[in-house]
This record gives structure tokens, C-alpha cells and sequence, in this order.
């Protein structure tokens, strides 16, 4: 797939699909991003193009557009051939956004879908190491940008696909581990411009009925993205068991954002956010802390 | 079949299905984990039921279960006891998961090995006009398998597309009404990489079927781990 320049020509898209994802670049592990852009009851290979965005990075932003992409091909690149900073100076976990369009007017994007791959390399003798791990994620589709006409691609969706599906609310539940195998943590990428507040909500008896209570988790900069560690105690509010395989702790993450800097109506802050912000627990090797899996929420 | 909609046992409030592709040892074990979201409004005291409904790889109903959760909470099932009526196929005694459950619930699913652990999420859907993919890789010493599980109550088949490179073949499966099928596509297509080479070679398949019905699938990936013993890993 060629890579044209970096700087994304405005070539008037009119169906947009939209993910924001996070990625790892370090010695050790290497990011991929796969996409495959598809038109349901369309064959007919029509060009695609690929945007793709990584900011957060002491302030270092970066675009390139992939072109080259066909309906109905799936594609992967890479992030460090995409972005060669990745390669040298740069490490760390930075915020991906995505768009994939197809030039062919009228196309509803709606079947498109991608997935980040991270790869960790050699981490213990033993390892896996020569072929290294792979974990592979499902990133969080983003509703329409304003004035998007295309109602249909409104739906966040669990398994990453621009499925058609009724509103959501803007984070889905999650469950964060703690066992012999895993640690859990969240990791939230803000692509917006304005600092915004994490809560995890729990449930608490209000009124005769159970209802949700607010604990903060922390704050996520302008384009900027966080990992907030889930220790002992979060989880002291959580399930203890033990299983055939250890002892398990485990707990419901029910996340809310809020923007105090943004003036206007709720319900506009809201749909803002829910374009801006995107939210992941991940869940790392409780040994080596190498990422095992993902789940968008 | 009867569902649990069907039979009452949820009332009539909606249901969601969920649906996983499942294992027991020696292949890996799983574990399924719910939970409900905090902000769910129940009376006090009162729980939300998810039903579990266990079909094997001919498409039989093998087994039954329920969890139950408190909002904000998290159940946790091992399931590798409730696997134990399922046929084998393809060598593995693997099964599919149906979970009806309220909205407002959510279902993970931690598949193990004594060497790891992970999580795999939710089958993907396909269907006559969703086509869906996944990114591969092959090397020596690491499976890719794909579990496909027919939804419908009609014979599908199953259309692959392996791009690798410059290479594009194809491959078809064809899986009875409800039925699940295990595919080692390391396996079926062997020809287009160096089974012995330790350099992985990325590739991608395309899935899709034709007809009026929805198929399910999921990639396992199988790798060596420590002390001669192996991972998985899924996507989530």
C-alpha cells in the first residue's frame, strides 16, 4: 500500500468511519494497524483511502494518508513505517485516529472494521519470543462527525465493525481483573482539546433503589493519552473467588467523562465527548506486564 | 430449539444474545465472566439473570446454566465442567455459547493454559451481506486456528479468501444448521509459507457467505510458550 504524503487531502468524503485507538511503540513492542474497508452488498473494488492520526507525545502530531486501499482488501501497515519517528526517538503509548473513506460517492462505510495488533518481542528467555505474542484489538468506532448525515453509522460497536445497531451509551461495561495471570488497567485517549476528568461509577444503595456512585480515576490532557493502573484498592469493592486456576479479583468498570472546561448544553458536551474520547481496559501479563488483551469500552 | 425467550425462564423483558466459541482441556480452559452495569436500576436484593446455553460442534444442546449478578457487580463460571457432554471435532472437544442476558450486562470470556492467560471476546458476525476479516500471521511453531459456528437453522457455507502477499486463494467449509467447525489454516494453507521459518509472514483472510444467514467466528492463535508448553491468544 503506497503512503501519500503527510498531510491529508480534503477530496470532499461524504460517509466517513471513524475509530480512535491507542498503540505502543518501544524496544520491545511494535504496533500494526489492519483495516479492511468494506460497502455490505458492494464487490465492485472501489479506492479507499486511510487516514491515520497519532498524537500524544509531549505534543509530537503526525498524519499520513495510506492510499492505494480497495473495497472489499484487507490492509495492514506497520506504524512504524508509517510514522519513521516511531522507529528512534519515540516510545511509549500514543492515540491513533482513523478514517477510512471511500471515493466513490454515496458509499456507506458501515461494514469497514479494523484492528490494532501489538507484537512484544523476547521478553523472556523462554518466551515466545522468536515469533513473539501478538495481541490483537478490536478499536472503539466513533460516532459521526456533526452534520454526518448518515444515521446509520451512529453505533459504537463491540467488535470494532460500523455496525448498524441502535444509540449506545457512551462507554460499554467492562470488568477489570486481578489474578495470578493478569493485571488489569484503563487506558483513555482524548483526541479532543480540552482536558477531561475520568469517573468509574459503582453501585450504591440511593433512595430504596441501587444506583450508581462516582469515583474518580484521573485526568486526560488535550490529545494526550492515559494509563491508569486498577490496584488493590479498586478492587476492594469487587468480587473475591477462588477459581480452579488462583484467586481471582474482579470488578465492574462503568466509566463516565466529563469536560469541566467546556461551556454549552449537556446533551452537546456529551455528544462531543463521546466523538473525542475513547476508553480500553488492558490487561497485562502480572509478570512480565506484557499486554495479553484489549476490550474497547 | 427452544430458547430461553421462548421458555419464559427471562420473562418478557429483552434479551441479548451473546456469543463465544469455547474450549476445554487440554486444548485451553475458559472461564466465563458477567457482570452488570452499575448504574442498572434494580429493586434491592434483587439480582439480573444471564441464561447459558452450551451447544456442541453437531449443533446438540449439551448443557444449561444461569448466572446471576448484582448491579455493579461481576459473576464468575468455569466452564470447562459443563463442556464435558460435547462431542469431539477436529480433534478438540469445543463448543458454542449462547448467552441471553439482559441489556445493561456484559460477558468476557478468559480462556488458560498452564503457561497463560487471556481474553477472547464475542464471535464476529457474518452474514449474505457482511463480509468480515482477520489479520494472520503464520510461522513455524504457531497455529491460527478458526473456529466457525452457524447461527442459523440452514446449512452455510463458508467462503474464505486469503490474501498473503501476492496470493490470493480460496477455501470453503460448509457446517450443518448450529453446528461449529474448527479450522487450522496453518493447516489449509500450508503451501503459501515456510512452515519451518521462524520469520512470520502477515496475512489477512476475508470471510463471507451466501445466503440468508449469519455465521460466527473467531481467531485462535496458538504459540509456543514457556517450558514446551503453548499460548493463545484471541481477539477482544
Amino acid at each position: 500500500m503506497q503512503q501519500a504524503g503527510s498531510r491529508r487531502t480534503q477530496s470532499g468524503p461524504i460517509y466517513l468511519a471513524r475509530w480512535l485507538a491507542f498503540c505502543v511503540s518501544n524496544a520491545m513492542t511494535r504496533s500494526t494497524f489492519h483495516f479492511f474497508p468494506s460497502v455490505d452488498n458492494v464487490s465492485a473494488p472501489y479506492p479507499v483511502n486511510c487516514t491515520l492520526s497519532m498524537f500524544g507525545s509531549a505534543g509530537r502530531e503526525n498524519s499520513v494518508v495510506l492510499e492505494g486501499g480497495r473495497l472489499g482488501s484487507p490492509d495492514g501497515v506497520r506504524l512504524e513505517d508509517a510514522f519513521p519517528e516511531m522507529k528512534g526517538e519515540m516510545s511509549g503509548i500514543f492515540g491513533l485516529s482513523v478514517e477510512l473513506e471511500c471515493s466513490q460517492q454515496r458509499m456507506n462505510m458501515a461494514g469497514s472494521a479494523c484492528v490494532v495488533e501489538i507484537s512484544s518481542q523476547g521478553i523472556t528467555p523462554q518466551a515466545v519470543a522468536a515469533r513473539g505474542l501478538e495481541t490483537r484489538f478490536w478499536p472503539k468506532l466513533l460516532p459521526p462527525l456533526p452534520g454526518e448525515t448518515l444515521r446509520q453509522m451512529s453505533a459504537p460497536l463491540r467488535n470494532g465493525s460500523a455496525e448498524n445497531e441502535a444509540p449506545a451509551p457512551m462507554f460499554s461495561t467492562g470488568i477489570a481483573l486481578k489474578d495470578p495471570a493478569h493485571n488489569t488497567s484503563i487506558i483513555a485517549v482524548n483526541s479532543g482539546d480540552a482536558t477531561v476528568r475520568l469517573l468509574c461509577s459503582t453501585a450504591a444503595l440511593q433512595e430504596g433503589t441501587m444506583g450508581p456512585e462516582h469515583e474518580f480515576i484521573g485526568e486526560i490532557p488535550a490529545r494526550a493519552v492515559s494509563e491508569f493502573a486498577l490496584g488493590d484498592k479498586f478492587f476492594e469493592q469487587g468480587l473475591a473467588q477462588e477459581c480452579s486456576w488462583g484467586n481471582l479479583r474482579a470488578r465492574s468498570v462503568d466509566l463516565q467523562v466529563e469536560a469541566p472546561a467546556l461551556q454549552g448544553e449537556t446533551s452537546q458536551i456529551s455528544e462531543l465527548l463521546a466523538g473525542t474520547v475513547a476508553c480500553y481496559l488492558v490487561y497485562r501479563d502480572a509478570g512480565n506486564r506484557r499486554i495479553t488483551a484489549v476490550t474497547a469500552l | 430449539m427452544s430458547t430461553p425467550s421462548d421458555t419464559g425462564k427471562t420473562g418478557t423483558a429483552a434479551l441479548k444474545i451473546s456469543h463465544f466459541w469455547l474450549s476445554s482441556a487440554p486444548f485451553f480452559e475458559a472461564t466465563l465472566l458477567s457482570a452488570c452495569q452499575a448504574g442498572k436500576e434494580v429493586e434491592p436484593g434483587k439480582t439480573v439473570t444471564s441464561s447459558l446455553r452450551f451447544i456442541d460442534a453437531d449443533g446438540s444442546l449439551v448443557n444449561e446454566a444461569q448466572v446471576e449478578m448484582t448491579p455493579g457487580g461481576v459473576s464468575v463460571l468455569e466452564l470447562d465442567s459443563l463442556l464435558g457432554a460435547c462431542k469431539f471435532e477436529s480433534g478438540f472437544k469445543h463448543a458454542h455459547l449462547e448467552v441471553y442476558s439482559p441489556e445493561g450486562t456484559v460477558h468476557r470470556c478468559r480462556i488458560h493454559t498452564r503457561q497463560g492467560a487471556a481474553l477472547i471476546g464475542e464471535l464476529v458476525p457474518m452474514s449474505g451481506t457482511r463480509r468480515i476479516f482477520f489479520p494472520v500471521k503464520f510461522s513455524g511453531g504457531r497455529n491460527n486456528y478458526l473456529a466457525l459456528v452457524n447461527l442459523s437453522d440452514e446449512e452455510a457455507v463458508v467462503r474464505c479468501r486469503l490474501f498473503c502477499g501476492g496470493r490470493s486463494p480460496e477455501a470453503s467449509w460448509t457446517l450443518a444448521p448450529r453446528a461449529s467447525r474448527l479450522i487450522d489454516l496453518s493447516v489449509e494453507f500450508i503451501e503459501y509459507f515456510d512452515e519451518q521459518s521462524q520469520l512470520p509472514v502477515p496475512a489477512h483472510i476475508r470471510l463471507g457467505v451466501k445466503g440468508d444467514y449469519t455465521v460466527g467466528a473467531q481467531m485462535i492463535e496458538k504459540s509456543t510458550g514457556p517450558n514446551d508448553g503453548y499460548v493463545f491468544a484471541g481477539l477482544s
